[in-house]
């Protein structure tokens, strides 16, 4: 199981390198002298001279990225924005907390309602609770995260004033942009537990727990969901990128400082150091949560533990022999 | 000949029956068909042009002249919705068939030849896929500038690594079939083996991809125009009009609700005849 959990990690660094290389990339390919973009229009052609020596800004590409890198791992520096001239990595970290309360949030509410409705439907196929389920299943799925947020700010906060509109002041200021986030990514974790469910249900063990006379409760949980997880578990990763990405918009929909709405506006400032350092940051959250669905993954897989298992003893014997 | 053609027929009746059968499937293609009708036939139907504007008549509610009133800028929401459906349509189907086109011969080669050409493509695939395609989608469409076309490039390029990953797969199950075998021993090209024998046999999967493709490519485009990375304004795309109605929510909230129904609307009957269309290819997924 180490060496399962060590090779995961590893893959994840080398994809993280691979990120980076991508949005530095993109970066190249902005128009515009980023020496100039630092200084201003009103900068004389020596200073940006003078900039782009600083900035070692003529160096070969890879070089820059080397340095980069370099800069990113051993002085986790992401560069300065052109806009407040701040380091972009002392920046994010304020903001990051914001955006990882919501995605965890917004997760953990899709989950929930995702499991439990999931759960219902597969249980109760073609029931009208299942048919209910499925039909809010496709409307929140077809609908756009941001407009569903809008829509939910519109009744919540300004007709209902049950709930503040905009800003972020504790916890209560996160309820509608988790539920707009949660409600959306909740269809596609519906969809994965139903069908697993439904195709769990029909096995001979079910049919043998239901002949032993066990309840319906245990056999729902212990033999059904425990076996109907699995694939879901894996998409949980996924959606958790969904949610993220989401919460980009969201978060500005619903004025929360969170990174997502610090690179919006770094987008229409054209700030590029900030979106690709909010770009790196919000895709190294993802990799770290997809490692830790892995491990969490490969605990449930009797499968997965048992090939690493084998693979650990035939070498041992391997040795022996 | 005769025989083979009636069989041919036939299959495509089973097919169409089954599809049939799925109501909701149906009123999707009907959608569909519709929306699609309105929006070759704009300039007809709608009542004003896209940019005719009358600042006199500005943020006037719905009324018998004006069915979903006027913006900002006195244009008419309804005619600017049926432009949109122009702009939305194109844009989805566009970046779905670029997306497709691309991913089906990366998928392809990754699938057919396997081995250490898998290996790298799938590396490399597996790189994008760490970030998901809307936040690579946003990325893109920030560094090219904004506008449609760098929208379509962003669009597609977002969505090619996850369906390259999927066509793989499907390649690569298909290549172990006798069939395949088959055509390797009578010598037929690669190129034919792939899009000739092994393409019939996964265009189902195709079609489906590219069905819900179109559905996640009007979304995603109207997330993008929606922050101002896709259409600019006047263009009348249906995110556009939500980001510009967005300022004027607590007053005239029909700005922001007509045009997001349009692409809930849309967007759920392209699902539903995405759905029923699996349904129809593959019997045995029915209800999953």
């Amino acid at each position: 199981m180490k060496k399962y959990i060590i090779k995961r990690l590893l893959w994840m660094i080398v994809v993280l390198l691979g990120v980076l290389f991508i949005v530095f990339v993109l970066l190249e390919f902005t128009p515009g002298d980023p020496a100039r973009q630092i200084l201003g229009v009103y900068a004389d052609e020596e200073e940006v001279a003078a900039k782009r020596l600083e900035l070692r800004l003529d160096d070969p590409f890879l070089v820059r990225f080397g340095r980069y890198v370099y800069n990113l791992v051993f002085r986790f520096d992401l560069g300065i924005s052109y806009r407040t001239k701040l380091p972009v990595m002392q920046e994010i970290a304020t903001r990051f907390p914001i955006t990882i309360a919501i995605g965890v949030l917004g997760l953990v509410v899709s989950v929930a309602i995702g499991l439990v409705a999931g759960i219902i439907s597969a249980v109760k196929q073609y029931s009208w609770l299942d048919k209910i389920c499925n039909v809010f299943a496709v409307i929140f799925h077809a609908m756009p995260n941001f407009w569903l947020a809008l829509e939910l700010s519109l009744i919540f906060a300004l007709y209902l004033k049950w709930l503040p509109p905009t800003g972020y002041k504790g916890l209560k200021y996160l309820i509608l942009p988790v539920a707009a986030l949660g409600l959306n990514g909740s269809t596609a974790i519906f969809r994965q537990v139903r069908s697993s469910m439904l195709d769990v249900i029909r096995e001979d063990y079910i049919r043998t727990a239901r002949a032993k006379g066990q309840s319906e409760i245990k056999i729902i949980l212990k033999h059904e969901l425990r076996n109907a997880l699995m694939p879901v578990v894996t998409m949980i990763g996924n959606s958790l990128g969904a949610i993220i990405a989401g919460s980009v918009v969201v978060e500005s929909i619903f004025s929360i400082p969170g990174l997502g709405n610090y690179m919006l506006q770094a987008i229409n400032r054209r700030d590029y150091p900030v979106i690709q350092g909010s770009v790196f940051v919000l895709a190294f959250m993802i990799c770290i949560f997809n490692l830790l669905t892995d491990i969490v993954y490969s605990f449930l897989d009797p499968q997965l533990q048992s090939q690493y298992q084998s693979n650990v003893k035939s070498k041992k014997r391997g040795v022996k022999a | 000949m005769n025989a083979s053609k009636s069989g041919r027929k036939s299959q495509f009746k089973l097919f169409f029956r089954r599809f049939c059968r799925n109501k909701l499937a149906v009123f999707g293609l009907i959608f569909i068909v519709f929306i699609i009708l309105v929006a070759l036939f704009a300039p007809f139907i709608a009542p004003y042009g896209y940019d005719d504007q009358n600042v006199s008549i500005r943020l006037t509610k719905p009324n018998s002249e004006h069915w979903f009133g006027t913006d900002d800028l006195g244009r008419d929401v309804f005619s600017r919705m049926i432009y949109g459906a122009r702009v939305s349509l194109s844009v989805g189907i566009s970046t779905t068939a670029i997306s497709m086109f691309t991913a089906l011969i990366i998928g392809m080669i990754s699938g057919y030849y396997g081995g250490r050409t898998d290996n790298i493509i799938m590396r490399i695939v597996d790189v994008f896929l760490a970030i998901p395609s809307i936040l690579l989608s946003i990325a893109i469409a920030a560094t090219l500038g904004g506008g449609i076309v760098s929208m379509l490039i962003a669009l597609s390029m977002g969505a090619i690594p996850g369906v390259s990953r999927l066509i793989r797969a499907q390649v690569m199950a298909e290549c172990h079939k006798e069939y395949v075998e088959a055509a390797k021993v009578t010598r037929a090209s690669d190129f034919r083996i792939m899009f000739k024998y092994i393409f019939p046999n996964i265009l189902s999967v195709f079609i489906v991809t590219f069905t819900m493709g179109v559905a996640g490519g009007i979304l995603n485009a109207s997330m993008l125009s929606f922050i101002g990375l896709g259409a600019q304004p006047p263009i009348p795309e249906w995110g556009a009009m939500l980001s510009e109605g967005r300022a004027y929510i607590r007053d005239y909230p029909y700005l922001v609700t007509y045009p997001g129904i349009m692409i809930s609307i849309t967007v759920f009957a392209i699902n539903m005849f995405g759905d029923g269309l699996r349904d129809a290819f593959d019997p045995k997924l029915k209800g999953r």
